[in-house]
């Protein structure tokens, strides 16, 4: 089995990722290699495109160069230290009619190896060109060269390690038999396992060129002794492993692959081990279905049992890893022990090794739905569970084991026993679709024939019995008209399906008041000068609920701790902001944001209350620090006056400021009841708070909830007329004790002035010098009004009289002079 | 006239009966007369005195300095003129009249003199001086998030097109953000290195798309709504890459919705964000919630597809998912899937302001400096 690169499992499925990532799962393309299976004369750009815009998105096409010239083969003769370098080697190298001495730097350098030199002269594909040196005192003339430097790899960890039978001075690109090559990254979706493959790849393309595909074919010479006679399958589990089918060869010659394996192998990102892993590898990345080979005389019994493993077993895969199962792994198993985890990795125990003399090959089927499972569990994804789990070809896996087993015998000299050991209790039989072109045209907005549909399903490997749509197994994405109508769209062209022109709208379009609401709000606040900020929803639980000693909910999976809670208050968030632009010398803020809060409930099994909120923060001066300023800071009167203006201009109905205290407020606050409910407040914030946030300066909030607010505008406005006849003002300065509230004189003033009294302003107040200590004066500004004739100064007089005479009595309040 | 006068003031006074009574009263009257007679004189020469001395001063101005003392000398509150007007008080009021014209015509020929001086002499009287280069009193300003801007005009393209906004919470539960949207149970994106879970069943929403199908829990087809709001993913921020960004997602479904439909929305919209020449292109893609599902790219709005280094030289701009509604998902709403078809859609709307003003950071936005913000 193929312990490959575990390459992650990248996020897909969802419509936008709100920037680009990568998609699916990355597969290598060979373009040369497409070319054993049909003839591709497309240029490998275009190719490119066209897969692309049938849904195998081709995310980079590499060129991976063919022509090296001044790169030849040598030989490392004696490696030797640098006398003034650490790091340094200075290797002889033999190239064939000369010896040449270079300093290297790689780590795996060593006597006898074969390796890749650039001669004096030779230019690289990465524009080096190599010179004559002297490397801390000792010449060096050429350089070993690790496929890196050839463009050959990403990245390598050394130099090149060649296989020891090129010839030595002969150029590089022929000793290799070397062909420029172009592969292509393709991200294969998750609906299309058929396409982790070259074979399956080449099915693609044949349909995109109308070209047929021809598999290599399986022709095997076989050996009188029966596979069966030495090996028995036994499938208990046939739920998580269907099918397994096995082959067994005998007198393998374990050793090096040859240049042409190496070098497919290579070109798609896979490293060399010896020629039956190879092959496994490479037939592996031929047909898409993973192999996997055990040292047939480390099989205990003759037996191979598919089993569910228990609670707890443990079992260490070919990584030498110890791995503790949870229950229902499928195992593989030989009458002894466990051999392998079944479609995720092999056992060290009966591993591939360089003695291996006879081979046990596997090519399984098993269940996506156990593999998802187990590799879940395990965390452990391989090149193997990844495709099982998105769907291998059950009746796909004896073409791959068929193709290895040819290999073997060709290329390790292996003799092969009789016969396929196949377990196979129930066959999965393709899956039929009935074609319904009304269907599938009324999908797409297309007028196609059925004749052009069947065409295009013929042209990737389905069959067609008249309307019965016959689906291949490898094909598991395919259960419905639906999915033929996507076989049909992306084969046809997505281009070349016209974009309908007129749309049907009906008249009764429902329409969503609270998002207008929101939209009013932004539109008044903005206005009112105050910049919109959008924040994170995730905060420090730990710090907020200190602060405030409310709960919050909990994250169970936090990116860190800066970010395990979800905030029930806009406030932390917005004191951040006040936070990070002082920090830049930005101090004077008028800041708000409309978002969502969570309201956490006792049983966090439940979806949290949200509610949506507005919240505003005020700090620093009011004009900024401009020629014009008066450089006074914003106050409590400045947050309580956005709020009233904002009530204003949204017609905020039945409302009133009432007492409250919340620890988020210090000193001055005040709380908003809207209809019944509390619906907010407004204050100074907690310096406790501020503390937190190196803020020295007061801060003043308005906290609201956009759903009370919305719930109590008024609906309907009426005309109010202008007053037709003159008022009459009255000015008048109380003095009163420096507790009591202005509002209240202004109440009693109302109840006592009548409906004449229209409206009372406060336009000074005074403490200090002829006012005595604790006292305070309060100057009003009185308009009466009547709405039927002009008022008369007696009325007034009288009026006010009254006015007076009860502030007086209520408040002991005097008349100041 | 003043004859006149005096004798109608006579007439006045002889309505009295009484001889002596009449007598008295003459007296007092040419005792009267004379004294007013004598002031009216002296008012009169006293105008005719501040005439000539100003038509002399006036010919003795030559600065700026001079031009001033001589218009406070005429014209100021305790000026000639003003006095003369303070005289005017005790004038008898029969002859008011005519020396309060004699006054009014003095100050106007004064006036019109100054006037005419004033140009050659004024220019550098001292009045405010203004220096207009200073930066006018702008009053403290708001705007909305860039993010907002984006996603009104977003707003206003599908709402002219009958769309209404719907929403939903951003806490979900697993079947409205995966179930329900045909993932199945073991499907690779429920990993825990995608979704960020409170409880196994309860997560922060990954997509808007569970708001599509609450509304169409609740409502019957025809359903045309757009789904703007915020989604988490479990990523590191960094410059691409933000835990929790904005989508809207579109989904149309009634009897008759097809793919050219949905080619036709997007194609549109792509021309109303960014140009008429901006071209869509669409590729089959994967979804569990869409059959056929597609992506769809636009022309690179920066070389408009000629190639650069923010398209990669590709020519085009990967923007977001689509595709036609899945059976499964319509079986799972209760819609029959035989009956209706639908199209959905989505996109990012931090992706889309990124693009619209080439920011290449998306950390920008939540970071919420004021000096980004107040660009927009």
């Amino acid at each position: 089995m193929i312990c490959g690169f575990s390459s992650n499992i990248n996020r897909l499925y969802f419509f936008d990722n709100g920037e680009l990532e990568e998609k699916g799962l990355i597969m290598k393309i060979s373009y040369n290699w497409l070319k054993d299976y049909l003839d591709v004369s497309i240029d490998p750009h275009q190719l490119a495109d066209r897969l692309s815009l049938i849904g195998l998105e081709v995310e980079e096409v590499i060129e991976r160069h063919a022509d090296f010239p001044q790169v030849v083969i040598g030989r490392v003769l004696a490696v030797d230290q640098h006398p003034n370098a650490d790091r340094l080697k200075v290797c002889k190298v033999n190239i064939g009619e000369e010896e040449l001495t270079i300093i290297c730097g790689a780590p795996n350098v060593a006597t006898g190896q074969t390796v890749p030199v650039a001669k004096v002269g030779a230019s690289l594909p990465s524009g080096l060109k190599i010179q004559k040196s002297k490397i801390r005192g000792v010449n060096s003339n050429g350089m070993i060269c690790s496929e890196a430097e050839l463009s050959l790899a990403d990245k390598s960890d050394g130099i090149w390690i060649l296989p020891d039978n090129l010839p030595l001075g002969a150029p590089l690109d022929k000793a290799l038999n070397m062909q420029t090559d172009y592969i292509f990254d393709i991200s294969v979706t998750p609906n299309r396992p058929d396409c982790l493959s070259h074979i399956g790849i080449a099915r693609e393309v044949g349909a995109i060129l109308g070209k047929p595909l021809s598999k290599p074919s399986t022709e095997i010479v076989e050996i009188a002794e029966k596979a069966l006679d030495k090996l028995e399958i036994i499938i208990e589990t046939p739920v998580g492993c269907p099918r397994y089918s096995a082959r067994l060869i005998r007198n393998v010659k374990i050793g090096a692959s040859p240049s042409w394996l190496v070098q497919r192998l290579e070109a798609v990102g896979m490293r060399s081990i010896n020629n039956v892993v190879d092959i496994t590898n490479y037939v592996l990345m031929e047909t898409g279905h993973p192999l996997h080979a055990f040292d047939f005389d480390l099989i205990q019994g003759g037996k191979i049992i598919v089993r569910e493993s228990r609670e707890g077993e443990k079992f260490v895969t070919l990584d030498d890893k110890e791995r503790i199962l949870k229950e229902g792994t499928v195992l593989i198993c030989d009458t002894e022990q466990p051999v392998a985890l079944g479609g995720i990795m092999g056992g060290l125990n009966s591993e591939v090794s360089s003695s291996t003399v006879n081979v046990l090959l596997e090519s399984a089927y098993f269940k996506p739905e156990s593999i998802q499972i187990s590799s879940r569990h395990l965390n452990l994804s391989t090149e193997a569970s990844q495709r099982f789990e998105r769907g291998t070809d059950p009746n796909g896996n004896i073409y791959a084991l068929e193709r290895a087993t040819q290999l073997i015998a060709k290329l390790c000299d292996g003799e092969v026993y009789q016969g396929i050991v196949d377990a196979y209790p129930s066959k999965i039989e393709p899956k039929h679709v009935t074609l319904n072109e009304v269907q599938i045209n009324n999908l797409l907005g297309t007028d196609l024939s059925s004749q052009e549909m069947t065409d295009i399903l013929q042209s990737i490997g389905f069959i067609v019995q008249d309307k019965k749509i016959v689906v291949p197994t490898f094909r598991p994405d395919i259960t419905r008209v639906a999915d033929l109508a996507e076989e049909v769209a992306r084969l046809y062209g997505l281009e070349n399906i016209p974009a309908r022109d007129i749309i049907k709208i009906d008249y009764n379009v429902p329409i969503n008041k609270l998002d207008l609401f929101v939209d009013q709000l932004k539109e008044v606040l903005t206005g009112m000068g105050i910049q919109e900020v959008i924040t994170n929803s995730m905060i420090n639980t730990e710090s907020w609920q200190k602060m405030t000693g409310k709960r919050i909910y909990p994250i169970f999976n936090p990116i860190s701790k800066d970010m395990d809670g979800l905030r029930n208050s806009l406030l932390p968030s917005l004191v951040q902001v006040i936070q990070y632009n002082r920090n830049r010398k930005i101090s004077d803020l008028r800041i708000f944001e409309i978002n969502h809060v969570f309201i956490a409930k006792n049983d966090l099994h439940v979806q949290p209350e949200e509610d949506l909120q507005l919240a505003i923060v005020i700090i620093g001066k009011r004009e900024g620090n401009l020629w014009f300023s008066s450089r006074q800071v914003n106050d409590f009167f400045d947050i309580k006056g956005l709020f009233e203006a904002l009530a204003f201009k949204i017609s905020l109905d039945n409302w009133q400021f009432i007492s409250y205290s919340d620890f988020v407020l210090e000193g001055a606050g005040l709380g908003l009841k809207i209809g019944e409910e509390v619906g907010g407040f407004i204050g100074r914030i907690n310096k406790k708070i501020l503390d937190n946030f190196e803020i020295d300066e007061d801060v003043f909030v308005a906290q609201l909830s956009v759903t009370e607010l919305f719930k109590n505008l008024k609906t309907k406005k009426k005309y109010q007329p202008i007053p037709r006849y003159p008022s009459v003002e009255r000015d008048l300065a109380f003095i009163i004790d420096d507790d009591l509230k202005a509002q209240e004189i202004i109440d009693l003033s109302y109840r006592t002035g009548g409906n004449l009294l229209s409206n009372i302003e406060i336009f000074d107040i005074f403490r200090g010098t002829q006012i005595p200590e604790g006292k305070k004066s309060l100057a009003f500004h009185y308009t009466f009004q009547a709405t039927d004739r002009t008022l008369t100064e007696e009325e007034v007089n009288r009026l006010m009289e009254k006015i007076i005479a009860s502030v007086k009595n209520s408040y002991q309040a005097k008349l100041r002079e | 006239m003043l004859k006149l006068l005096l004798t109608d003031k006579r007439g006045i006074k002889g309505k009295y009966p009484d001889l002596i009574f009449s007598f008295i009263i003459f007296l007092i009257g040419v005792l009267l007369d004379l004294r007013q007679k004598n002031y009216f004189s002296k008012m009169k020469n006293r105008i005719n005195k501040i005439k000539e001395s100003f038509v002399s001063d006036i010919e003795k101005i030559n600065t700026s300095a001079d031009f001033e003392s001589i218009r406070v000398k005429y014209l100021g509150k305790k000026g000639a003129i003003q006095d003369l007007y303070r005289l005017l008080k005790d004038v008898d009021v029969a002859e008011k009249p005519i020396i309060g014209k004699e006054i009014n015509m003095l100050k106007q020929i004064v006036e019109s003199h100054l006037q005419e001086l004033k140009t050659k002499f004024k220019v550098v009287q001292k009045e405010e001086k203004y220096d207009t280069s200073l930066p006018g009193r702008i009053p403290s300003l708001g705007s909305k998030h860039p993010l907002t801007q984006v996603l009104d005009e977003i707003k206003r393209y599908f709402l002219r097109l009958g769309f209404s906004v719907a929403d939903g919470p951003e806490v979900e539960t697993d079947f409205f953000n995966f179930a329900a949207l045909n993932f199945p149970e073991n499907h690779p994106a429920r990993a825990m290195q995608d979704t960020l879970f409170i409880t196994e069943d309860i997560l922060l929403r990954t997509h808007t798309s569970p708001v599509q199908i609450r509304t169409m829990m609740n409502q019957s087809p025809p359903v045309r709504i757009i789904a703007p709001g915020r989604v988490y993913r479990r990523d590191t921020p960094d410059a691409s890459h933000s835990p929790f960004f904005h989508q809207v997602e579109g989904l149309f479904v009634d009897i008759g919705i097809s793919f050219g439909d949905l080619k036709a929305v997007i194609q549109e919209f792509a021309k109303y964000m960014f140009g008429e020449d901006i071209h869509v292109r669409f590729r089959p893609s994967f979804f569990p919630f869409t059959e056929p599902s597609l992506e769809y790219d636009f022309n690179c709005i920066f070389c408009r597809g000629k190639g650069c280094k923010v398209c990669k030289y590709t020519g085009w701009i990967e923007i977001s998912g689509a595709g036609m509604v899945h059976p499964n998902v319509f079986s799972a709403v209760g819609y029959d899937p035989e009956v209706y078809t639908g199209y959905a859609f989505g996109m990012g709307v931090d992706r889309i302001t990124m693009l619209k003003y080439k920011i290449d950071d998306i950390r920008l936005f939540f970071d919420n400096d004021m000096r980004f913000l107040q660009q927009y």
